[in-house]
C-alpha cells in the first residue's frame, strides 16, 4: 500500500481518474511555507485533515481543501517523528482539525496554542491514549483525570463562567457551553463538544463498505441521506463505478427532499427560539408532514437504507417521486406563507437582526460552510463547485446573503427551501428510465467525495484495503467546521440571545461528534 | 441632675482608659460611658427645656446646654450605637493588634461620643460649633486609623475637606441669625429671627445651612466623600460614622430650618424633598451594584439619609401648607427612619467587621458560603438584611411604609404641582425599596450562601460571645421596632410634636380597642377581621396604624398593623413547618446538587456578586458608567484570543458630573486670574478703569 | 395576537386521540416473524445486524436489533412487514396509579445520531402534542418521573446519565428509546460506547426501532403510566 497515492476524487460525471485533483507533497519542515504560498494563490475552502497512523510507522497527514470547478487541493505530509508545525496561524479553519488529530492520533502540532482535552474528555480517558492509532486491541477507556477547566480568557472583576449543559431541559443534543461573563453579556464562549463521541471512524475500520454505509447514515440521523451518499460516492470513485443516470437523478431529488425537511426543521427551531410558538408549531407541523410522506413513499421517515453503493437500494418509482414533488410544492408554500408573515413581525426581526454577527471576512477566516457560510457571503456550495449526482444537469444557483447576522441565515434557509422544492420538481419531471444500481468493485486505494449536506460541505475520505474492507474512513462534517464559529457569533451578545444565535446556526452535535 | 456631670466625667475617664495598656479598659469604660449617656438621654427627654448655663461670652449671652426632645432622641440613638460598638470592638480589634497601637483609637472614640453629646445638648451657636469641629476632627482620626492602605488617608482628607467646607457654609448661614438676634443662644435666635430678616436672607440661610449640614449627612450633591471615607475606617468606627454621625447632619438641618428659622415658603420643603429623592436614588443604585461590603453599606447609608430627607421635606411642606397632622406623620416617619437606620446599619457594619475578622476579605466576589462557618453572625445579619431591605416583620418595613403613606397623602394638598413632586418622591421610595431588596438579598446570598469562592472562608471562625451579644442586641432591636411600632411611633410623636405644629397622634394611631373611639362603620369592618384580638393584653393605643378619611362617608385611607402581620407571619411559618413535617413523613433525601449532568462544579462556575448586579448595571448604565469600560485583547497565533482585560474607568456619578467639572472650572478660573497677574501695566490700568465704571454704574442704579 | 388568528385559520394538524385509522406514513412499519416454506430460497445473512434467523416454520425476527435498513423488505426477502406502532415492552410494573393522569419526563441524549431525538421533538410538536396526555418535559430532573434515554450511552455521557438518574426522585422509570439505547445498536462494538442504557441505569421499558416513530414512544409512556391512551385498533389506510 502506497501511503502517498492520490485519492480518486468523486465527481462521477467526470471520466474516472480524470478529476482535477491538485496534490502537493511536502515535508514537515516546508509545510507552513507551502500552505502559505498555496493560500496566497487561491482562497480554497478548508475541508479537513486526514491522518493515518498505522502501527509503529510515523503518522501521515493530508490537508484537504476544495475549490470551484471540481478542484481538490491536497497537501500531503509525510511526518518524521510526531511533531508537525501547525498551520492554524495561516488557516484558522484547521484549528479544530489539528486538535482532533492531536487528541486521537498523538500528533503534536507545534505552534498551536490550544491542544489537549478536546475529543477525549479528561474525566473519562487516560492521558496520551491516541485511540485512532491502528493497533490490534480496541483501546480501553478509564482514567478519571482532573475535570476539564477551560482556559481563563476574561480578566475582569467579578468574572465567572456560566455552565450550560451537557444535559438540557428539552429534546436537545448533548453539548456543554462554558460562557465567560461578568453577567448579562457573553464575553467569551467555550464550546465543549464530543460528549457524544461514538468513535465511528474507528468502528468503520475493517468493515465491508456495504455495512459501513449503514454506519455513515447514522453519523447524523437527520441528514442520513447526505452522509450515506457522500460515503457511497467515495467508494464509487475508488472503484470508478458509473452510477446509472436514473439513480443519479433520484439521488438528487432525495438529497433535496432531505434538505427541504432539514431546513424546515431549522426554520422551526429559529422561530421557536424567538418565542413565537404559533408560527413555530405551524412549521413543525410541516416538518412532521414531510416525515410522514418520506415513510409513505420512501419507506423510512429519515431515508435510512435508501443509499446503496452504486446507486439506490430500491427504486421508489416515478409515481412516488412525482407525489413527493407535488407535496414539496404544497409544503414549501406553507413554509413561505409563515416566513412571509414573520418578516413583518417586529418582535421576530428584533431578535434576529444584527444578532449573532459573523461578518464575511471573519466567516472566511473561520472557514464556515453551508447556509451559515452563504449567509456571510461565502459562495461555497458543493453542488455548484463539484456537481455530483445529477447536479451537473440540474444546475443550482447558490443562495447568498452578506450581512452575516441571524436574519441573513434565516433568509438563506428560507430561500433554499424554495430552491429545493423547485429542484425536486425538475428532477421528478425528467426522470430517466433504467436501473437504479450498478455493482461497485471495492478496489484498494483512497476515494474522496463531497456532497452539500443540508448544513454544508460534507466529505468522506475512504481508504479500502485489499480484502475489500475499509482501512481508514475520515468524515469531514460541516457541523465540525461551523461549530468553530459559534464562539465568534455569540461574543458580546446577551445570555437571552444565546439560544437564538445557536438556533440560527442550525448545527447538529452528532454531525460534529461522530 | 447628676447624669450630666456623670456622663462627661465618664467620658474623660473612658478617654483615660483608652490609654491603658493595649487598650484593655477601653471597652468596659466605653460601655459605662454609653450607659451613662442612655441615662442622661432619659433625663433630657423627661425634662425638655431645662438649661445649664456655663459661662458668659461678653455681650453675646451665655454659653449653655439645653435639653430638647430632638436632642434627647438622638442621644438615645447614639448611646445604643456606641453600646453595641463598644461590646463588639475588643474581639474585632485583635486583627489590628500587630500593626497598630490601638490606644489613640480608644481615646478618640470616647471623646467622639462626648463631642456628639455636646452637639446634641448645645444651647448656643458657639458651643455647637466648637463641639462640631471637635467631632469632625475626631471622626477624621478614626477614618485614617488604618493608614497603611494608601486610599485611606486620601479618603480621610476628602472627608475632612468636605466637612470643613460644610462648616464654613454653616458659619455663613448662622452669622446673619446671630447678628439679627444679637445673641448666640438658640432660644433667642428662634424668638426673633424670622421678624428681622428679609426673605432673601432667609433663603440664603436655608440654602447655606442645608448644603453645609447636608455635607455631613451625605446628601446630594455633597456625598462623594462618604462611600470613600466610611469603608476606610475600622468596622466599628464605620458603624459610629454611619449610625451616629450622619444623624448630626440631619440634626443641624432640622435645628436651623425648623427650630431656628423656618424658610419663607413651602417651596423649601419641595427642594428638600427633591434633594432627598436624588440622594435616595443614587445611594441605592450604587449600593445595588457595588461588590465591596462596606462600600455597599456606605452607599446604602446615603440612601437612608435620602429617605429621611424626603420625610423632612414632606413634613416641611405639609407644615408650610397648613396640614399639621400630615406633617406630624411625616415627621414620625423621618424620625423612625433615623432610628431604624442607626440600628440596622450599626448591625450591618459590625457584621462586616465580623466577616472581615473571620476572612480578611470584604469583596463579595471572593466570599460565599460563610453561613456554614459563621452561624450566629449569619443569623443576626439575616435579621439586619431583612430589616434594611424593608421586609416585615423587621423595622425597616414600618418606617418606609409610613414614609410612603405620608407621601401618598399629598392628595390632601389639592395642589397639582406639589402632588406631582410627592408622587415622584413616592415612586423613588418604592424603587429604592425594590433596589434595596435586591441589593441586600445579593449581599446576604453572595456572602453567606452558596459556595465558598475562596479559601478565606474555609478557615473562618465565628465571633466571640461578647460580639454576639452586640449583634444580638441590635438584631433584637430591629425585630422589636418592627413588631411593636405603634408604641414606638407614639413615643416618637412626642419628639415630633416639638418640630411639628400638631401633636394629634391619635389621627393615625387611634386607641383602637376603646369602644367608641372608632366610627361604628369602621369598628364593624375591622373587629370581625380579628383586629380586636389581644385587646385585653396589649396596652393602649393598640397595634394598628389607621387613618380615617377626613371627608364625608368616612372610610379608611390606610390601615396596617405590623404587629398582627408579624403574628400572621409566625403562624404561617409554623404551619408550613408543621405541614412539611406531616407531609414529608419525616423522610429527607439528601442528594448531590443537579449540575446539568456534570459531576462536579467549582465555585468559578457560579454567579458572582458582580454578575447578579449586572442587570441593574445594564439598565442604569447611563448613570453608573457610560462608555467607561475598556477591553484590551491579546491574540496569539494570529487568531486565538488568549486574554481579554476589562478595565472599568467609571467615576462616581457625582464626581463625574459635579465635582470634577467644578474643580476644572475652578482651575480654569485660577488660570485666568494667574494670567491677569502676569498682565501688562496698561492692562491693569484698564481693569481698574472698568471696575470703577462698573462701581459707578452700580451706585447710580441703586 | 395576529399569530393567534393565523393559527386558528390553519387546519387542525393534531392527530385525534384514539385514531381508528392512522394516516399512512405515521409509522414506517417493521418486519415480523414470517412463515416460509423450507424450499424458499432465503438467506438470513441479508440482515446486516443478524436480527433474522431461519427457523423450521419460517423466519424469526429479533426486532430488538433491527435497524430499519429495509434490506429484508419485499420483494428482496419474503419477510412480512406490519404497520403497527405498539413496539414497547415493559420489564417493570407501571408507576403507581396516581401518575396515570400526568407525568413529567426527562430526556437525556446519550450519544444519539439525532433520529430518536427528532422523533421525540415530533412527539412534543403539534401533530402528536404530548402535552394533551398530561405528559410534560420537565425542565429539571428533580421533578421528573420518567427518564427517556436515547443513544448508545457514549463514554462521555455516562456520568451525565448517572447524574440525571440519581437526581430524580422515587418512584421513577427509565425508558430506553431506540435500538441504540437498548443494546448499542449499530454502534455496540465501538470502543467509545457503553452499549445500551441498561449498562448504566436500570431500564424498565424498551422501545426498539431505528428510530421508533413518535407513536411507539407514546406507547412506551402508556406502559409506564399504565393508562391506555391509544386504545382502538389501528389499520393502514
Amino acid at each position: 500500500m502506497n501511503l502517498t497515492d492520490a485519492p480518486r476524487g468523486g465527481a462521477p460525471d467526470a471520466p474516472p481518474g480524470g478529476q482535477p485533483l491538485h496534490m502537493v507533497t511536502t515535508s514537515t519542515a516546508t509545510l507552513p511555507d507551502t500552505v502559505r504560498r498555496l493560500m496566497a494563490e487561491d482562497r480554497p475552502l478548508f475541508i479537513g485533515l486526514v491522518v493515518e497512523h498505522t502501527g509503529s510507522r510515523p503518522p501521515h497527514l493530508q490537508y484537504v481543501w476544495m475549490g470551484p470547478e471540481a478542484r481538490w487541493l491536497l497537501v500531503d505530509v509525510a511526518v518524521d517523528g510526531t511533531v508537525v508545525p501547525s498551520i492554524t496561524p495561516t488557516v484558522f479553519a484547521a484549528d479544530w482539525a489539528e486538535r482532533e488529530a492531536e487528541d486521537l492520533f498523538g500528533v503534536h502540532f507545534d505552534g498551536h496554542p490550544q491542544l489537549g482535552d478536546f475529543i477525549l474528555h479528561d474525566e473519562d480517558w487516560a492521558e496520551n491514549l491516541a485511540p485512532m492509532k491502528t493497533r490490534p486491541e480496541p483501546p480501553a477507556h478509564g482514567g478519571g483525570r482532573d475535570p476539564y477547566e477551560p482556559p481563563r480568557i476574561v480578566q475582569a472583576p467579578g468574572r465567572f463562567v456560566m455552565p450550560v449543559g451537557p444535559v438540557f431541559s428539552a429534546a436537545q443534543e448533548s453539548v456543554r457551553f462554558l460562557l465567560e461573563t461578568v453577567g448579562e453579556e457573553i464575553m467569551h464562549a467555550h464550546v465543549r463538544l464530543f460528549y457524544k463521541y461514538r468513535g465511528l471512524e474507528k468502528l468503520m475500520e475493517r468493515q465491508a463498505p456495504d455495512r459501513a454505509v449503514l454506519v455513515a447514515e447514522r453519523v447524523n440521523g437527520t441528514q442520513a441521506f447526505a452522509h450515506g451518499l457522500a460515503f457511497a460516492q467515495a467508494v464509487e470513485a475508488l472503484g470508478a463505478a458509473v452510477v446509472p443516470p436514473r439513480a443519479r437523478t433520484i439521488r438528487t431529488a432525495l438529497a433535496e427532499w432531505e434538505r427541504l425537511r432539514s431546513h424546515v426543521a431549522t426554520l422551526a427551531g429559529i422561530v421557536e427560539s424567538t418565542g413565537l410558538s404559533i408560527p413555530a408549531n405551524l412549521l413543525a407541523a410541516v416538518e412532521e408532514h414531510l416525515l410522514q410522506l418520506s415513510a409513505r413513499y420512501l419507506g423510512h421517515r429519515y431515508l435510512f437504507g435508501l443509499v446503496a453503493l452504486g446507486g439506490l437500494s430500491r427504486d421508489p418509482g416515478d409515481d412516488a417521486l412525482q407525489a413527493l414533488a407535488r407535496a414539496g410544492v404544497e409544503a414549501g408554500g406553507s413554509v413561505q406563507a409563515v416566513c412571509h408573515r414573520l418578516t413583518f413581525d417586529n418582535s421576530f426581526l428584533d431578535r434576529l437582526e444584527a444578532v449573532g454577527m459573523l461578518p464575511p471576512a471573519r466567516a472566511a477566516t473561520l472557514g464556515l460552510v453551508g447556509p451559515v457560510g452563504r449567509a456571510s457571503g461565502a459562495p461555497a456550495d458543493v453542488r455548484c463547485w463539484h456537481p455530483y449526482a445529477a447536479y451537473g444537469k440540474h444546475l443550482v444557483t447558490p443562495v447568498i446573503e452578506s450581512e452575516g447576522d441571524g436574519y441573513a441565515r434565516f433568509r438563506v434557509f428560507r430561500r433554499e427551501v424554495a430552491a429545493s422544492v423547485d429542484l425536486i420538481q425538475r428532477c421528478a419531471a425528467a426522470l430517466p428510465a433504467g436501473p437504479v444500481q450498478t455493482p461497485v468493485p471495492v478496489v484498494p486505494g483512497v476515494g474522496l467525495a463531497a456532497v452539500e449536506a443540508p448544513s454544508g460541505a460534507l466529505a468522506y475520505w475512504v481508504r479500502a484495503g485489499s480484502a475489500g474492507q475499509i482501512d481508514r474512513c475520515h468524515i469531514m462534517a460541516p457541523a465540525f467546521l461551523n461549530w468553530h464559529g459559534l464562539a465568534d457569533a455569540v461574543r458580546d451578545f446577551a445570555f437571552q440571545d444565546f439560544p437564538i444565535i445557536v438556533s440560527t446556526l442550525g448545527l447538529s452535535v452528532a454531525d460534529a461528534d461522530r | 441632675m447628676i447624669a450630666l456631670p456623670l456622663f462627661f466625667g465618664l467620658t474623660l475617664a473612658a478617654a483615660a482608659a483608652g490609654l491603658s495598656r493595649r487598650g484593655r479598659w477601653t471597652a468596659p469604660a466605653g460601655v459605662a460611658q454609653s450607659l451613662a449617656l442612655l441615662a442622661l438621654a432619659g433625663i433630657v427627654l423627661t425634662h425638655p427645656g431645662q438649661q445649664w448655663l456655663l459661662w458668659p461670652l461678653a455681650g453675646w449671652g451665655m454659653l449653655r446646654l439645653t435639653f430638647t426632645a430632638l436632642g434627647g432622641f438622638l442621644l438615645v440613638v447614639t448611646a445604643v450605637v456606641f453600646l453595641a460598638v463598644y461590646l463588639f470592638s475588643p474581639g474585632y480589634l485583635a486583627r489590628y493588634q500587630d500593626r497598630y497601637d490601638q490606644r489613640p483609637l480608644g481615646v478618640t472614640l470616647a471623646l467622639l461620643l462626648g463631642s456628639i453629646a455636646l452637639i446634641l445638648l448645645a444651647g448656643d451657636v458657639v458651643t455647637f460649633l466648637i463641639a462640631w469641629e471637635l467631632m469632625s476632627v475626631l471622626s477624621y482620626i478614626t477614618v485614617v486609623f488604618d493608614h497603611e492602605a494608601p486610599e485611606n488617608p486620601r479618603a480621610g482628607y476628602a472627608m475632612l475637606g468636605a466637612s470643613e467646607l460644610g462648616f464654613l457654609m454653616v458659619l455663613g448661614a448662622w452669622l446673619p441669625l446671630v447678628l439679627a438676634a444679637h445673641s448666640i443662644g438658640f432660644s433667642a435666635i428662634a424668638a426673633v429671627g424670622s421678624h428681622r430678616l428679609t426673605d432673601g436672607v432667609r433663603w440664603a440661610v436655608f440654602g447655606l445651612s442645608f448644603l453645609g449640614f447636608g455635607v455631613k449627612a451625605g446628601l446630594f450633591p455633597a456625598m462623594s466623600w462618604l462611600p470613600r471615607a466610611h469603608p476606610a475606617a475600622p468596622a466599628h468606627a464605620s458603624a459610629v460614622l454611619s449610625g451616629a454621625i450622619l444623624n448630626l447632619g440631619l440634626y443641624g438641618i432640622i435645628l436651623t430650618n425648623v427650630l431656628l428659622l423656618p424658610p419663607p415658603s413651602p417651596a423649601a420643603g419641595v427642594i428638600v424633598l427633591g434633594i432627598g429623592v436624588a440622594t435616595t436614588f443614587l445611594g441605592i443604585l450604587y449600593a445595588a451594584t457595588d461588590t465591596h461590603i462596606k462600600r455597599l453599606l456606605a452607599h446604602s447609608s446615603i440612601e437612608n439619609m435620602g429617605l429621611v430627607t424626603i420625610g423632612i421635606g414632606a413634613a416641611m411642606t405639609f407644615d408650610g401648607v397648613g396640614l399639621p397632622v400630615l406633617g406630624l406623620l411625616a415627621w414620625i416617619a423621618a424620625l423612625y427612619q433615623i432610628l431604624n437606620h442607626s440600628v440596622y446599619k450599626t448591625l450591618l457594619f459590625l457584621g462586616s467587621g465580623a466577616i472581615d475578622q473571620a476572612t480578611g476579605e470584604l469583596n463579595m466576589d471572593h466570599l460565599g458560603g460563610l453561613g456554614r462557618r459563621l452561624k450566629w453572625t449569619g443569623v443576626f445579619l439575616l435579621a439586619g438584611t431583612m430589616a434594611i431591605a424593608a421586609i416585615p416583620p423587621f423595622n425597616g418595613f414600618v418606617s418606609e411604609w409610613l414614609l410612603l403613606q405620608s407621601l401618598l397623602r399629598s392628595v390632601a394638598m389639592a395642589n397639582p404641582a406639589l402632588e406631582t413632586a410627592f408622587a415622584l418622591a413616592g415612586v423613588t421610595v418604592a424603587l429604592a425599596a425594590g433596589l434595596a431588596a435586591t441589593a441586600f438579598i445579593r449581599f446576604y446570598g453572595m456572602t453567606f450562601l452558596g459556595r465558598q469562592r475562596s479559601d478565606h472562608a474555609a478557615r473562618a471562625q465565628d465571633v466571640t460571645a461578647t460580639q454576639r451579644t452586640a449583634l444580638g442586641l441590635l438584631a433584637g432591636l430591629a425585630l422589636l421596632l418592627g413588631i411593636a411600632p405603634t408604641y414606638v411611633a407614639t413615643g416618637l410623636a412626642r419628639v415630633a410634636a416639638s418640630l411639628a405644629q400638631s401633636h394629634d397622634v391619635a389621627a393615625f394611631i387611634p386607641t383602637f380597642f376603646q369602644p367608641g373611639t372608632l366610627p361604628p362603620a369602621l369598628a364593624s369592618a375591622f373587629y370581625p377581621l380579628g383586629a380586636a384580638v389581644g385587646q385585653h393584653v396589649l396596652p393602649d393605643p393598640g397595634v394598628v396604624f389607621m387613618h380615617p378619611s377626613t371627608r364625608l362617608h368616612a372610610g379608611v385611607v390606610f390601615a396596617m398593623s405590623p404587629t398582627y402581620l408579624a403574628i400572621a407571619i409566625g403562624i404561617a411559618l409554623a404551619l408550613a413547618f408543621a405541614l412539611a413535617k406531616v407531609l414529608g413523613h419525616g423522610r429527607v433525601r439528601r442528594g448531590r446538587p443537579w449540575l446539568g449532568g456534570a459531576r462536579t462544579v467549582d465555585a468559578g462556575l457560579t454567579y458572582t456578586a458582580t454578575g447578579v448586579a449586572r442587570p441593574i448595571w445594564v439598565v442604569f448604565r447611563a448613570v453608573l458608567s457610560p462608555g467607561q469600560t475598556v477591553d484590551r485583547e491579546e491574540v496569539v497565533a494570529e487568531h486565538f484570543r488568549v486574554s481579554v482585560q476589562r478595565e472599568d474607568r467609571s467615576r462616581y456619578v457625582v464626581d463625574r458630573l459635579i465635582v470634577d467639572p467644578s474643580i476644572r472650572a475652578a482651575r480654569a478660573l485660577a488660570h485666568l486670574f494667574a494670567r491677569m497677574h502676569r498682565g501688562s501695566v496698561n492692562a491693569y490700568v484698564g481693569y481698574a478703569f472698568v471696575a470703577l465704571l462698573a462701581a459707578m454704574l452700580l451706585v447710580r442704579i441703586t | 395576537m395576529p399569530w393567534f388568528w393565523e393559527g386558528l385559520k390553519r387546519d387542525v394538524h393534531t392527530l385525534p386521540p384514539g385514531v381508528a385509522r392512522l394516516p399512512s406514513g405515521v409509522t414506517p412499519g417493521r418486519p415480523t416473524t414470517t412463515a416460509v416454506t423450507a424450499e424458499d430460497p432465503f438467506d438470513a445473512d441479508i440482515c446486516p445486524v443478524g436480527a433474522l434467523a431461519r427457523r423450521d416454520a419460517g423466519v424469526a425476527v429479533d426486532f430488538d436489533h433491527c435497524i430499519h435498513c429495509m434490506r429484508c423488505q419485499p420483494p428482496k426477502a419474503p419477510v412480512q412487514w406490519q404497520n403497527d406502532y405498539r413496539w414497547a415492552e415493559a420489564a417493570a410494573p407501571p408507576l403507581p396509579p396516581r401518575f396515570q393522569r400526568s407525568i413529567h419526563v426527562r430526556i437525556v441524549d446519550a450519544g444519539d445520531c439525532g433520529g430518536c431525538l427528532s422523533e421525540l421533538r415530533q412527539l412534543l410538536g403539534p401533530v402528536y402534542s404530548l402535552h394533551r396526555y398530561g405528559i410534560y418535559v420537565s425542565p429539571t430532573p428533580r421533578d421528573a418521573d420518567v427518564l427517556l434515554v436515547v443513544g448508545p450511552v457514549t463514554v462521555g455521557m455516562r456520568v451525565a446519565l448517572e447524574e440525571t438518574y440519581a437526581a430524580m426522585p422515587d418512584p421513577k422509570r427509565v425508558v430506553a428509546v431506540g435500538v441504540c439505547a437498548l443494546n448499542g445498536g449499530l454502534f455496540a462494538d465501538s470502543f467509545a460506547v457503553s452499549g445500551g442504557a441498561s449498562r448504566v441505569v436500570p431500564v424498565d421499558v424498551t422501545v426498539p426501532g431505528c428510530p421508533p416513530p413518535p407513536l411507539a414512544i407514546l406507547h412506551a409512556l402508556e406502559l409506564v403510566t399504565g393508562a391506555r391512551r391509544e386504545t382502538r385498533e389501528v389499520a393502514e389506510s
